[in-house]
């Protein structure tokens, strides 16, 4: 190939006057990723302050385990859920993917509910100590990411109102949402794992 | 709190001619070395914008006087914000962190007076923090030792111009706290209530 | 008239005439939301020389103050303010939205040949970002400025000028934002919009370095992002991430930083790596000297570039392992950049150079960056570093790296596609009176700074000790000459603009496929699907014939049929 030249031909390029494919869900995989290493940089601030206390977390701002547990069940049973909307509406049932859509959303409702339960419960704010510090930032963005999914969740709602909007194949934004749901579920499930769990073992 | 140990510079085999400092420490030191007590220790502060510099018995100078020859260790300590010790004749820099203990150590081999700079961007008047570095003869350097020994006192601290308003409560009453009998836990408290602010 | 027509005259309708093609953009159309990528192009370019203008100013004052001994100018608050406004307009604000954002929106699609971005309102949005940054960063002098240095390190950063310090904080947050919205858009683009018959191997080397670069974007901003949220935090809200006193680690957010900003630094410098390659094969009229090499390099400084960054903090405090570690990694960065140079090098070697702007420029970055380079080996050893870390020999090493590389390549991109963006072309002895202000100014200016690094002079000081002022005045007068400089391009840049000669489709005989359209292109890029018959830079080959039948001088006739 090199040092030759590479000649193509007219007839080798098909026309691309049509529109190009959705590339929407190449774009926000993208996106995640990135989006994933503002997640890992936290983390990784998280476990150096964990490494170098002498005590993590600090007398006083223990977390308790019960509700977070309950609340980390319905995050992860809610991305099961989503799922079972996108298989409804790959098969036309644009009932069934509201009907998913809408249990998902509760879920997400209800998760974020149980969230803010639990920081007025706790005892402690956000600037106690270090252990606050990193506790309340990471659950709070972790949180806004949850917002952000449930908002999506519900502009999927709002567009499927409109007869034929998503259909067997066509259906990118119902996909976007549930990829975005299930990434914002990963995400918990590491901090699940780096707040509670880890700090009571 | 981590300790930075062992003054961790190494030179780029600069000739002593050209940097009047040896360095043993660092990479590729000899462990034995770095566990041998030095000759001296100079306690450094650091602060915007000034170099302090406490000796044995109290001594305290805003210049450091180093004996030829010999090992000197100097614990870095930073008072508000990051500076950096950074004497350019002796290839020697080492940022000073707040809440972290740092140490540097290094024999001078050539007496003089060198200018010791402020490297890291502290405020408005950092290009201003300078101090001096005297190397000076074993004898020349215990007479100034103790000329000073005999003029220190609590007074030298209070010649430090400092500005009462960037200082926390604490930090301002801290020199005064054994003349009124409060402890250093009432000022913790203090200091804790006006940050709260 | 009658109906009857010239056979000539049938393919009229599909080829516009050069001047006005059919549907065309009006001014205010570029002040508006506009998702075309030609638009968001300029208006990228546009925003970010105003910038550069600011930007410059700020300079031009820090010079003048420096050009005694004392603080006698400016207010030494003032100068930190100005200090850390210019490096972070000059960054943020200049030269990462000018190549990135202006000629990897502009050129990419063209490139690629595709009708647009994959997300065209996506991308108009990423560049309004921009604006609003850049007004957060200038309302934050009637708060006093941010005066931390671009670097922000904490503690100074939490207890002086906490207002201007948190709008800095959120204009940074803002351009990050774009940047990585923006990267979604060129790495889609690139992946899925390629013109069907397009080989990677076939990708014009802009394509590759700007591919490296959002990869690179996308990989390490979030990780800035996260620091400055957890520093907004700490001014802001009570907590002690950075706060010694509560517990925090300012060493942490060295680390935070200095893992996007490091990276920083070669997304500044690899599209203009892209522009080099683009340009030098052109003007030398020879196919570009390792076009492999000089791809997969792009790449391999994108790899690498995200494992040496705490060669920024030798004197932090970092562990011996780890400044081993570090020494090490950076140093190898020297090996697939010194690929490149010498590909352009043995690109020129023997080629029938055309010394016009964009040639003089190009050549002139080599030069400038063979001297930031090597300096940035010497500064990547940590002893040596140790010694001129946070001195004027680090200001010297990175204007030389940033004013003559990354502000070269920028020129020589205006100078060699200003013909493409406008349909006209640039005055060529402007563009030389340019290039000899520019390239004096600059040595003038960066090269005494070595020295004064080396011999004690820190960096970021607005008062210094006497003995560094003389050569502290040759740098005053270089930059003076340097803000002289800049005056040229701008006539230049605006007479031609509307008066200068027509350009035609293809001024310089390229091959690369945003030629192939016309000057300006009209709005949907390519009136036909652009043809794909050669490389991109196969010139001077002309003895090799295409199919048998025709030259590739032929087919390079056949495609760049002038209107005339």
């Amino acid at each position: 190939m090199d040092g030759s030249p590479t000649i193509n031909y007219p007839s080798t390029t098909a026309s691309h006057h049509e529109e190009h494919p959705d590339l929407r869900v190449w774009g926000l995989l993208i996106f995640l990723v990135s989006e994933s290493l503002m997640f890992g940089g936290l983390f990784m601030v998280y476990l150096i302050y964990r490494g170098s206390a002498q005590q993590w977390p600090p007398e006083g701002t223990e977390v308790e385990l019960l509700l977070p547990t309950i609340n980390t069940l319905i995050l992860v049973s809610s991305s099961f859920v989503i799922h079972l909307g996108d298989a409804a509406i790959k098969k036309g049932q644009v009932a069934g993917l509201r009907l998913w859509y809408v249990v998902t959303a509760l879920m997400g409702i209800i998760f974020l509910g149980g969230q803010v339960y639990e920081y007025l419960t706790l005892g402690y704010g956000l600037t106690t100590n270090i252990f606050a510090n990193c506790f309340y930032l990471m659950t709070g963005f972790h949180g806004l990411h949850v917002f952000v999914g449930v908002l999506l969740i519900l502009g999927v709602l709002w567009r499927s109102r409109e007869p034929n909007h998503y259909s067997p194949t066509k259906h990118t934004g119902v996909e976007m949402a549930e990829i975005y749901w299930h990434f914002v579920d990963v995400i918990w499930v590491i901090l699940f794992t780096l707040l509670y769990v880890l700090t009571h073992l | 709190m981590p300790t930075i140990t062992g003054a961790e510079i190494e030179m780029a085999a600069a000739p002593s001619e050209a940097a009047p400092v040896e360095n043993h420490y660092g990479v590729g030191a000899a462990p034995t070395r770095e566990t041998t007590p030095p000759d001296l220790a100079v306690d450094v502060a650091a602060m915007q914008f000034a170099w302090i510099f406490t000796y044995p018995d109290e001594v305290v100078a805003g210049e450091l006087h180093v004996p030829l020859g010999k090992d000197v260790l100097l614990n870095l300590n930073a008072q508000d914000v990051i500076h950096s010790f950074w004497v350019p004749q002796f290839r020697l820099k080492q940022d000073v962190i707040p809440g972290q203990a740092t140490q540097l150590r290094f024999v001078a081999t050539k007496a003089g007076t060198y200018p010791l700079v402020c490297a890291e961007l502290c405020g408005g008047y950092h290009g201003a923090m300078r101090a001096e570095v005297i190397v000076q003869p074993e004898a020349e350097f215990e007479a100034w030792l103790a000329e000073n020994r005999l003029a220190s006192q609590p007074a030298v601290t209070e010649t430090i111009a400092v500005n009462p308003a960037e200082l926390t409560p604490a930090d301002f009453l801290a020199p005064y706290a054994q003349t009124f009998g409060v402890d250093g836990g009432a000022l913790a408290s203090l200091d804790s209530q006006f940050s709260q602010k | 008239m009658t109906q009857t027509q010239l056979p000539g005259q049938a393919a009229a309708p599909v080829t516009a005439p050069e001047t006005a093609p059919p549907k065309a953009w009006k001014w205010y159309d570029y002040f508006t939301f506009n998702t075309d990528h030609k638009v968001i192009g300029i208006q990228y370019l546009v925003t970010s020389f105003i910038f550069y203008l600011i930007g410059g100013l700020m300079a031009v004052a820090m010079r003048a103050e420096l050009y005694s001994a004392d603080a006698d100018l400016l207010d030494p608050n003032l100068y930190n303010a100005f200090l850390t406004n210019h490096g972070t307009i000059m960054i943020f604000l200049w030269i990462v939205p000018a190549a990135i954002g202006g000629f990897g929106n502009y050129l990419i699609p063209l490139m690629i040949g595709a009708k647009d971005m994959a997300f065209p309102n996506l991308n108009a949005l990423a560049f309004w970002l921009n604006p609003p940054a850049g007004a957060l960063l200038l309302g934050s002098f009637f708060f006093g400025g941010s005066q931390s240095g671009w670097t922000a390190y904490p503690p100074l950063s939490l207890i002086t000028a906490n207002a201007a310090q948190s709008m800095w904080i959120l204009a940074i947050v803002l351009v990050g934002t774009s940047s990585i919205l923006g990267s979604v858009n060129f790495v889609v683009t690139l992946l899925k919009m390629r013109v069907p018959g397009m080989q990677w191997t076939q990708l014009p080397l802009f394509c590759w370095s700007m591919l490296a670069t959002s990869v690179l974007a996308l990989l390490s901003t979030p990780v800035l992002a996260a620091g400055l949220i957890l520093l907004l935090f700490d001014i802001n809200f009570g907590t002690g991430f950075f706060r010694p006193e509560m517990g925090g680690d300012v060493v942490i957010y060295q680390h935070l930083f200095w893992f996007y900003s490091h990276p920083a630094v070669y997304l500044m410098i690899l599209p203009i790596f892209g522009i080099m390659s683009e340009v030098i094969p052109v003007h030398a009229r020879k196919p570009i000297f390792g076009y492999k090499a000089i791809a997969y390099s792009s790449l391999a400084i994108c790899c690498v570039g995200l494992f040496v960054w705490v060669h920024h903090m030798f004197t932090s405090g970092t562990p011996p392992w780890m400044r081993m570690f570090f020494t090490v990694s950076t140093l190898i960065v020297a090996v697939p950049t010194g690929v490149k140079i010498f590909s352009w090098i043995a690109t020129l070697w023997g080629g029938k150079l055309r010394l016009n702007s964009a040639m003089l420029f190009a050549i002139g970055l080599l030069s400038m960056f063979v001297i930031g380079g090597i300096t940035g080996v010497t500064l990547g050893t940590a002893p040596f570093d140790i010694h001129v870390h946070d001195t004027y020999y680090v200001v010297g090493h990175f204007h030389y790296v940033l004013f003559g590389g990354s502000v070269f390549g920028i020129y020589a991109g205006i100078y060699h596609w200003f013909p493409k963006m406008t349909g006209r072309m640039l005055n060529e002895t402007w563009g030389r009176i340019h290039f000899a202000l520019t390239f004096i100014g600059t040595h003038l200016t960066f090269l005494p700074m070595h020295e004064l690094g080396l011999q004690g002079m820190p960096r970021r000081v607005a008062m210094y000790d006497p003995q560094f002022e003389f050569v502290n005045q040759i740098c005053t007068f270089g930059s003076i000459l340097l803000g002289i400089s800049v005056i040229p391009l701008f006539i230049n840049v605006i007479w031609s603009w509307s008066q200068g000669p027509l350009a035609g489709r293809n001024p310089w005989r390229a091959l690369t496929l945003e030629w192939q359209t016309t000057s300006p292109p009209s709005i949907e890029n390519f009136e036909e699907t652009p043809v794909l018959w050669t490389g991109p830079y196969e010139y001077g080959i002309d003895l090799l014939s295409a199919d048998g039948n025709k030259s590739v001088q032929e087919l390079l006739g056949e495609v760049s049929v002038e209107a005339q």
